[in-house]
C-alpha cells in the first residue's frame, strides 16, 4: 500500500523535475512519519525498552560544510603507508596529482592546469592557511610543513570555501589536523630507509600532562639522492644523450611543536626543502646542470577559543607566516648564474564568534585582518667571473592588507531540515571590495540520509606574481559553484556518498597575442559526478572505493588540459592472520588527459601496497610500501611549453619503490 | 535527473522501513526526561540548562527540546566547545570526545548542582553515565555524586537504572536490577 504511494509520488516528480525540493520534502515526510515519533512524549519506563541503533562507526566529518566531506584518517595513512599530504590527495575521491620533480601540484573538478603551483585550493594545517603570499602555493610534497607522523586526519571540503576563508578558496579546502602530544605520550624515534638511496630520521616527544596540558615537539629530516634520469626530449649527443646523471637529490629538515591548554593552543612549524630539478625547467635553462631550489616555510599560530556564557562561543586567533625561496641555475648566456631569491612574510589576527541566542540559529560572524607587508620577488644574473649583469634581472616588491568581516546563519528550519546561509567581504588595499556569498539547503530526512544543495561564488585575488606578471591586467579571478549531495549511511559501517557538481570560472587571464599581451575576459565550465562506496567491518577490514567523472573546458571551449575525464580509487586494508600485520592495497586510475601540446596521454592504473604492524611489540611497530606495484611506466602531463613537438609536454614518473619504516616508542 | 530522484527515493525509503532510534535521538530524549527525574535545589534562574559538551549529534538532537519546559522553567540548550561556562548547567552531558576532561570538570563545578551525565565514563566520575548493551542504552546512577552536587534523583529512575553506586561505597553494587 505504501510502497504504491511512494511509487505515484516519485512519478510526480518525473513529470515536473522543477517541484525537486516539494518532491523530497513530502518523500521525506513519509519517511520521519514511518521512523521516528516524538521521543519527549513517551514514558521513561517504556523509553528504556526500546531498541536504539547507533551512528555510523565510519570517520565523520569535523568541517561544518555543506559538502561531501572525503576523510583520510592516522590509521588509514599507516595502512596505505602514505608519506606526504600529496599522496593522501592523491587517494581522494575525484582528485589527483601531478609532479614536474620540483613540485607536486594537485587537481581536480577542472583545476590543475599545468604551472598553477596548486594555486586555487587552500591546505590548512589546525585552521592556519598555509599558502605563500607570492604564489598562492600550497606545498604539499616534502616542502610541506608537516610529517605525516603528526597528522590525526585529513579532510578534504570540495566546493569554494571563500565564504569562511576569503580570497583563494576556489576549489576546495584540505583540512589537515594534527596529532596531540597526548596520542603519543612518550618519546617515539623512527627511522625509514628507501629506494633511490633514501632516508628518513623522527624524533618526536608528546605527552598529555596531570593539569591537562598537552605538548607535542618533533623534528625530523629525510635525504634522498634520486636517480639518474632519462628524457627522451633531450637526447641529442650535446645534451648527454638525454641523460641527467645525479642531479635528482632531495633533502628536507622539519620542526613542529605544539602546546595547549584549557582552550589556548600555540603552534609552530618550519620546514626547509632543497631539491636539485634534474629537468630543464625552462627554456634558457642548461639540460643536465645543477639547478637547486631551496623552499622554506615557517609559521606560528595562537588561537584562543572559550564559551563566553551558554550562548556565545569566541575563537580568536593571531598567525605569522614566513616564506623564503632561493634557486640558483645555470642558463645558456654570457652572465649564466641565474639566482632567485623570493621573499615573503606576513601576519594576521582573527576573531570569530557564533552565537546560539536564537533557538534554531547559529550565528556566526567575525573579522579578519591579514597583513602581507612583504612580497618580494628578484631576479639575477651573474657573468662566471662573479659580476652582476646589471642590464637584466629584477625586482619587484609588494604589500597588501585585507580586511574582511563575515556573517553566517545556520537557520533550522524545521526538524530536517536547515539553511546555511553566509556571506564574507574582503577589502585588499589595492583593489575593490568583494563579496563573497553562500547559500546551501540542507535535508535530513532520517539520520542515515543526508541530501545537500548549494550556491556559492569565490574569487582569488592576483597574488604578487600575478601582478609582477600581469602588471595593470591584474586582476581578480571567480568561480561560482553549484553542487548536489547526498550521503546515505547503509548501516553503521557502510556510507555511499554522491555529489554533481558545476563550476563556472570568470575573469581568467587570456593571452592575446604572442607579445604577452593579457586580458581577463576568459570564462570556463566544469562539470561532473563523484560517487563513493565506503565501509568497515568488525573483521578489522576496511574499504573505501570512488569513481569521478568530470568534463571541464577551457578559456576557449576546449577540452582543458591536464583534466583527465574519469578517475578511480580502490583502497582495501585487511589484518592478516595472526592479527600482527595489515595489509594495504591500494589502486588509482588515472584516465587520459591532454598535454599542452593537445596531446592525449593514455590513461594508467597504479597500485601501492603496504604492510604495517598492527600492535606495538616492546614498543617496536614497523611498516614496508612498495608504490607502484606492478612498475608501470606512465606519463604525467608536464608545465613546459617551449619546444614543441620533442615530447616536452609530458614527464616520465618513477618505476617500482620500496619504503621501510621502524618506530621505536622509548 | 529522473535517475538521481529515483535513486533518492530508494534510500528514503530503505530509511523509512528501518523503524528504529538513533542512539543519538535516545541520549536527548534520556536528557530530557533526567530533568523530570531528579530533584535541584531551589533555584534563582529563570531557565533550566541543558549543556552538551563534546558531541555534535547529541546537541543537535536536543535541539527539539529547546521550547519544553521542566517544573516551570523553560529548558536551554546550550552547545559547549568548552568547559568555560560549565557552571552554569543545570544538566551537563559529557560526550566521548570530553570524557579524558572529566577529572577537570569535576574540579570545575565542586558542589555546584550540575547533574553530570557521560557517555562511556568511568562511573565514579559522573552522576550518571551512560552505555550501550545489547542494543538498548542504559544507565548507572553514582549516588555519592548525586549527594555531593544535591540532587535527589526520584526512586522510578534508580529503579530503571542498570547500576546504583551508593554513597561512600567503596565498590559499585549491583541495585536490585529492574530489568
Amino acid at each position: 500500500m505504501r510502497k504504491e504511494k511512494r511509487g505515484h509520488r516519485s512519478r510526480g516528480c518525473r513529470v515536473a523535475p522543477s517541484r525537486l525540493a516539494i518532491c523530497l520534502a513530502l518523500l521525506g515526510n513519509l519517511a520521519w512519519a514511518a521512523g521516528q515519533d516524538d521521543l519527549g512524549a513517551v514514558p521513561f519506563e517504556q523509553l528504556v525498552r526500546r531498541e536504539v541503533v547507533s551512528g555510523s562507526q565510519l570517520a565523520r566529518q569535523i568541517s561544518d560544510s555543506p559538502a561531501a566531506v572525503a576523510i583520510v584518517t592516522a590509521d588509514d595513512i599507516r595502512a596505505y603507508g602514505y608519506r606526504t599530504i600529496a599522496e593522501v590527495i592523491g587517494s581522494m575521491r575525484g582528485l589527483y596529482t601531478t609532479s614536474d620533480r620540483r613540485y607536486e601540484y594537485m587537481g581536480g573538478r577542472g583545476f590543475g592546469a599545468p604551472g598553477d603551483y596548486t594555486g586555487r585550493i587552500m591546505v590548512l594545517i589546525d585552521g592556519y592557511v598555509t599558502q605563500d603570499s607570492l604564489f598562492n602555493q600550497a606545498y604539499i610534497e616534502e616542502s610541506g610543513l608537516l610529517d605525516l607522523a603528526l597528522v590525526e586526519r585529513v579532510e578534504y571540503v570540495p566546493g569554494t570555501g571563500s565564504v569562511t576563508y576569503g580570497n583563494n578558496a576556489m576549489l576546495g579546502i584540505i583540512n589537515i589536523v594534527t596529532r596531540k602530544g597526548g596520542d603519543f605520550n612518550t618519546l617515539q624515534l623512527s627511522g625509514e630507509a628507501g629506494s633511490h638511496d633514501s632516508y628518513r630520521q623522527r624524533a618526536t616527544f608528546g605527552k598529555r600532562l596531570e593539569n591537562g596540558a598537552d605538548i607535542l615537539l618533533s623534528a625530523s629530516s629525510m635525504q634522498s639522492q634520486g636517480q639518474n634520469l632519462y628524457f627522451p626530449a633531450y637526447d641529442t649527443p650535446s645534451n648527454n644523450h638525454g641523460w641527467a646523471n645525479g642531479i635528482d637529490d632531495e633533502r628536507n629538515k622539519r620542526f613542529f611543536g605544539k602546546f595547549s591548554y584549557e582552550g589556548f593552543t600555540v603552534e609552530a612549524g618550519h620546514v626547509d626543502r632543497q631539491k636539485t630539478v634534474p629537468t630543464k625547467p625552462m627554456k634558457l635553462a642548461v639540460f643536465n646542470t645543477p639547478f637547486v631550489i631551496d623552499d622554506e616555510n615557517s609559521y606560528l599560530n595562537a588561537s584562543y577559543e572559550a564559551d563566553l556564557s551558554l550562548q556565545l562561543y569566541s575563537s580568536s586567533r593571531f598567525y605569522l607566516g614566513r616564506y623564503a625561496y632561493d634557486s640558483r641555475r645555470t642558463i645558456n648566456d654570457p652572465a649564466p648564474d641565474a639566482q632567485r631569491k623570493h621573499r615573503a612574510e606576513w601576519w594576521g589576527v582573527d576573531q570569530k564568534f557564533v552565537g546560539k541566542w536564537f533557538a534554531n540559529h547559529a550565528i556566526m560572524f567575525g573579522m579578519e585582518y591579514r597583513n602581507d607587508f612583504r612580497q618580494y620577488l628578484s631576479r639575477s644574473y651573474f657573468y662566471p667571473d662573479g659580476r652582476i649583469d646589471s642590464a637584466s634581472g629584477g625586482k619587484d616588491a609588494f604589500s597588501r592588507n585585507t580586511a574582511s568581516v563575515y556573517l553566517a546563519d545556520e537557520f533550522r528550519i524545521h526538524e530536517r531540515w536547515r539553511l546555511n546561509v553566509g556571506v564574507r567581504y574582503d577589502k585588499p588595499s589595492d583593489l575593490d571590495g568583494n563579496w563573497s556569498p553562500r547559500v546551501a539547503l540542507i535535508y535530513q530526512p532520517t539520520f542515515q540520509t543526508t541530501l545537500k544543495a548549494s550556491y556559492s561564488e569565490a574569487f582569488r585575488m592576483p597574488n604578487a606574481d600575478d601582478r609582477a606578471f600581469y602588471r595593470s591586467e591584474a586582476t581578480p579571478e571567480y568561480v561560482a559553484a553549484k553542487e548536489f549531495v547526498v550521503q546515505h549511511d547503509l548501516d553503521r559501517q557502510k556510507r555511499i556518498t554522491g555529489s554533481l557538481y558545476e563550476y563556472r570560472r570568470s575573469k581568467q587571464q587570456v593571452s592575446l597575442d604572442n607579445l604577452g599581451n593579457y586580458a581577463a575576459i576568459g570564462n570556463s565550465l566544469a562539470r561532473g559526478l563523484e560517487l563513493e562506496f565506503e565501509a568497515r567491518w568488525d573483521n578489522g577490514i576496511r574499504t573505501r572505493s570512488s569513481g569521478a567523472w568530470q568534463n571541464s573546458s577551457d578559456t576557449n571551449g576546449r577540452d582543458a588540459v591536464n583534466s583527465p575525464n574519469v578517475l578511480g580509487k580502490f583502497q582495501i586494508s585487511t589484518p592478516l592472520p595472526w592479527d600482527a600485520v595489515r595489509a594495504g592495497l591500494e589502486a588509482q586510475y588515472l584516465g587520459s588527459r591532454l598535454t599542452a601540446e593537445r596531446r592525449r596521454l593514455g590513461g594508467v592504473a597504479l597500485a601501492n601496497l603496504t604492510f604495517s604492524s598492527e600492535r606495538k611489540w616492546h614498543g617496536l611497530s614497523a611498516s614496508f610500501s612498495i608504490r607502484n606495484l606492478f612498475d608501470r611506466d606512465y606519463e604525467v602531463v608536464s608545465p613546459f611549453t617551449w619546444a614543441p613537438g620533442t615530447g616536452i609536454d609530458a614527464l616520465r614518473m618513477d618505476g617500482r619503490t620500496y619504503w621501510f619504516q621502524i618506530n621505536y616508542d622509548l | 535527473m529522473r535517475t538521481l530522484l529515483l535513486l533518492f527515493g530508494f534510500w528514503i525509503s530503505l530509511a523509512a522501513n528501518a523503524q528504529v532510534v538513533s542512539e543519538h535521538d535516545m541520549k536527548a530524549a534520556y536528557l530530557y526526561n533526567f530533568a523530570h527525574l531528579f530533584e535541584w535545589p531551589e533555584s534563582r534562574r529563570a531557565n533550566f540548562h541543558i549543556c552538551i559538551l563534546g558531541d555534535e549529534e547529541v546537541g543537535a538532537a536536543m535541539q527539539d527540546y529547546g521550547e519544553k519546559r521542566v517544573n516551570g522553567q523553560r529548558m536551554v540548550i546550550a552547545r559547549l566547545n568548552t568547559t568555560a561556562p560549565i557552571r552554569l548547567c543545570d544538566i551537563l552531558y559529557v560526550g566521548a570526545a570530553e570524557v579524558i576532561n572529566l577529572p577537570k570538570i569535576r574540579s570545575l563545578l565542586g558542589g555546584q548542582p550540575t547533574l553530570t551525565v557521560a557517555d562511556r565514563a568511568p562511573l565514579q566520575s559522573v552522576a550518571v553515565a551512560l552505555a550501550l548493551e545489547n542494543k538498548h542504552l542504559v544507565f548507572d546512577v553514582n549516588l555519592e555524586q548525586c549527594e555531593r552536587a544535591n540532587l535527589k534523583p526520584k526512586q522510578n529512575v534508580l529503579g530503571l537504572a542498570r547500576h546504583v553506586r551508593k554513597s561512600f561505597d567503596s565498590d559499585t553494587k549491583s541495585s536490585a536490577a529492574s530489568r
